[in-house]
């Protein structure tokens, strides 16, 4: 076992890889996950609750009302009277909603309602997502619109009252009832999350360990000393991919362990056929990683590029696979793209393993088929892999026939 | 110093590594973020409410519900409405939408009052993006106007019946009413998905650092034979270096800026009218990432692999903390830096994206302006400490 002790000593060689884009990465992806919400109750209805603030430059009973009522919206960002201020809270989306009510507000409001004028109205701005702006106008709509009835026909009564009933209408809900959804968020999802976001710690990790094993032992002067060794090939050929399959088998071990230890409840909720087989899908992805390491060993990549090779497609996997944003946000066509790439299907199968019953044969003939497909991906990889190794070794610098027929000549 | 310049900036540009880092990288990423992020804008900007409302015989018999139903579904209204028969027809119309990309969000139906029931399709909605919780939440809004008006007029029934009978009282309370004016106050309007553009001009210009570290470790005179060489060459340090620097920078900036041009153009990122300012951001970028990579390349007695090591470690941690990994890293990195505003202060990826940020969203340049000075004073920390490292070297010593 020289040859896979010595493979073993050059990963060894460069820890800093190891503790970068294993243990560095992985934690990151622990904090990330770690800072997931608990799941929301599906129970009972709970209404979004909205970051508003508001500018007050009336300080009327009618601007206070509106104050009072925006409460029962969300949390009020207190937001300073100040162009800059406004900006900053609307571009940094300190706030979803900002309304200005104006100096003379109340006064305008009251006099327009008793005369059954069209309402004087308030600046509003919206900041990333217009249908939380839209939630809280509409309330806010129709809070204004119940106070102006009642000031219409009540006239004669003090405003604070009329602000009271105005409350009261608007604690008037309709009925609300929920639809149980199989799809009902888990305990299971911080694990899965993090098990998700490992996508990137395997392509990076494994690539960059991997891939740099490779290429020192592909170097020609080197190779050319092992092929004139006692050695056979297959043996020397099989001890390095032993040793290849090891340092994937770290980054795999590592990470789910990881995440076994610092979710133990998430871990805990996940049934043991689900907990098996979301061992598997990371091992089985991490091949695809692996092959593309051995490729990459194969072309000679020199460190930096290595390095950028693993990042870009562990990046652009993990985006286009839905591990860090989820796929229902993105077009059609983004989807059908993500079909073609691994990381869809070994977040499909994750997706699926987390609930994975003791007798749910359907699921598991799914999880079956995204397996099989990362394998092909593997596969096709590895296969390149083979060829460009082939073709490579021919080559005068790797020592090949090509060399042989330099020397000739 | 023209020579090296010369040589440095030909040898970097040689280096495949270098140019995978400093172009490839955010070409590709923005392709990927062109693609991605089309539907997060759509999801901001809001769309209609799917609903599906079941026209039974206690809708049908509702005094108000049908009228209040069509007048908030009529053309350019908020509702998208689609109508059965019964509860069942509505239960398989919402579980067939349910992964589709735009669901329906919930059904209605009338009690024997004649008042709304909204029936809410459950699902997880902790970590989705999708703004379905918040349509849900608006159609349970406009469903509890309805009462409130219902509300009203009962109470106004009892109280003053002969303002019952006034029509422009009526109509006046079931128009909806027009109470606010919705304006922008930012230089362009916010956009999700331009924050991830940001956030990878903060990694990309990072990661121009390489440039800086292959040069600057190059010469040192026990990292290769070439090093070693140009220590007993006739050229002072001080200007092989400053040479050195000059090309990493212009070659770290080169890169940014066809970058950028590429967002700009190509992907047809809007990074607003103020061009110049722009790129004034990444000449400070690009100059910061050079020290970076001048300070991590002159630490002694660590190899350059592990320097590049070192550099992706720092690299990957702040631009983690610059939101670039998704939409949770980026609701995580809001609210680190809400909780602990110094941290974006020492965070170069953080800065980057902020003084881009400030170009787009802010009236005045002030803002900018302090980002640039902070990725100033950053660049001149790390080029003294990179100074100090390759003063105080000895090579082969006894």
């Amino acid at each position: 076992m020289q040859v896979f002790k010595c493979a073993m000593k050059l990963v060894a060689r460069r820890p800093v890889y190891f503790l970068v884009y294993g243990v560095w990465l992985s934690l990151m992806a622990v904090f990330m996950a770690s800072s997931l919400m608990s799941p929301a109750s599906t129970d009972e209805y709970e209404k979004y609750q909205v970051d508003y603030a508001v500018i007050d430059r009336d300080s009327s009973q009618v601007s206070e009302g509106v104050c009072e009522f925006l409460t029962t919206q969300g949390d009020r960002i207190a937001i300073e009277d100040s162009d800059f201020a406004i900006q900053d809270a609307v571009a940094k989306d300190t706030c979803s909603y900002l309304l200005i009510i104006p100096d003379g507000y109340g006064e305008a409001f009251m006099e327009a309602a008793k005369n059954a004028e069209p309402l004087p109205e308030m600046e509003c701005i919206y900041s990333y997502y217009s249908a939380e702006g839209a939630l809280v106008d509409a309330a806010l709509a129709e809070y204004l619109s119940s106070l102006s009835a009642y000031a219409a026909a009540m006239p004669d009564k003090p405003v604070n009252e009329l602000i009271e009933l105005a409350m009261q209408a608007s604690r008037v809900y309709a009925d609300v009832q929920i639809i149980p959804s199989e799809t009902d968020a888990t305990e299971t999802d911080k694990f899965m999350f993090y098990l998700q976001f490992d996508m990137y710690v395997y392509f990076a990790g494994i690539i960059v360990c991997v891939g740099m094993m490779l290429v020192t032992l592909n170097r020609a002067e080197v190779r050319r000393r092992n092929l004139a060794s006692p050695i056979s090939y297959i043996r020397y050929s099989a001890q390095t991919m032993l040793a290849c399959l090891v340092v994937m088998m770290i980054f795999w071990a590592l990470t789910y362990i990881l995440g076994a230890v610092c979710f133990p409840q998430s871990f805990a909720a996940v049934p043991l056929l689900g907990k098996v087989m979301m061992a598997i899908v990371p091992f089985v992805f991490a091949l695809i990683p692996l092959s593309v390491a051995f490729l990459m060993g194969q072309l000679h990549v020199g460190e930096t590029l290595m390095n950028a090779v693993g990042n870009i497609l562990g990046l652009v996997l993990s985006f286009l696979g839905g591990s860090w944003v989820p796929m229902d946000i993105m077009t059609p066509e983004v989807n059908m793209i993500a079909h073609f790439l691994p990381g869809y299907w070994y977040t499909d199968a994750l997706s699926r393993a987390c609930q994975l019953g003791s007798s749910d044969y359907a699921t598991l003939a799914a999880i079956g088929c995204d397996i099989g497909i990362m394998l092909l991906f593997a596969a096709a990889v590895f296969g390149i892999a083979l060829v460009v190794g082939r073709m490579r070794t021919q080559t005068s610098e790797a020592g090949g026939n090509a060399a042989a027929e330099v020397v000739a000549i | 110093m023209a020579n090296t310049f010369k040589y440095v900036l030909l040898s970097l540009l040689r280096n495949k590594g270098i140019l995978v880092w400093g172009l490839a990288f955010p070409i590709v990423l923005s392709c990927c973020f062109m693609m991605m992020f089309q539907g997060l804008d759509d999801v901001a900007e809001g769309s209609t409410i799917r609903t599906v409302v079941v026209e039974d015989a206690a809708y049908e018999e509702s005094v108000a519900l049908p009228q209040f139903i069509d007048a908030i579904s009529s053309e350019d209204a908020i509702l998208d409405v689609y109508s059965v028969e019964n509860e069942q027809q509505a239960k398989d119309v919402l579980n067939d939408s349910e992964n589709a990309e735009d669901p329906y969000v919930g059904y209605i139906t009338a009690d024997s009052a004649g008042l709304p029931v909204v029936h809410l399709q459950g699902g997880n909605r902790s970590n989705s993006a999708s703004m379905i919780e918040v349509y849900q939440s608006i159609l349970v809004t406009l469903m509890d106007s309805f009462c409130n008006k219902n509300e009203i007029i009962t109470s106004l029934m009892k109280d003053n019946p002969a303002l019952m009978s006034d029509p422009a009282f009526i109509e006046s309370l079931i128009a909806s009413a027009n109470v606010t004016e919705k304006i922008d106050v930012t230089e362009n309007a916010p956009r999700e998905s331009v924050r991830y553009y940001f956030a990878l001009l903060g990694m990309a210009s990072m990661f121009g650092a390489q440039a800086g570290l292959v040069a600057v470790g190059a010469l040192l005179p026990n990292t290769s034979a070439l090093g070693a060489r140009r220590a007993l060459g006739g050229t002072s340090r001080v200007r092989s270096l400053f040479g050195c620097i000059l090309a990493s920078w212009l070659m770290s900036f080169c890169c940014l800026l066809v970058a950028f041009l590429f967002m700009r153009y190509a992907v047809g990122v809007d990074f607003g009218t103020r061009n110049l300012s722009c790129i004034a951001v990444l000449a400070a970028s690009s100059l910061m990432a050079t020290a970076l990579g001048s300070l991590i390349g002159s630490i002694p007695k660590v190899s350059i692999g592990a320097k590049s090591g070192i550099l992706t470690g720092i690299v990957c941690f702040a631009s983690f903390f610059a939101g670039l990994y998704g939409q949770p890293t980026m609701q995580l990195a809001d609210d680190i830096a809400v909780a602990f505003p110094a941290s974006q202060y020492i965070n170069p990826a953080v800065q980057v994206s902020q003084a881009m940020f400030s170009l787009m969203y802010y009236d005045t340049l002030i803002p900018c302006m302090q980002h640039l000075a902070i990725l100033a004073i950053m660049a001149v920390v790390f080029f003294l400490v990179a100074a100090r490292f390759l003063g105080r070297q000895r090579y082969a010593s006894l």
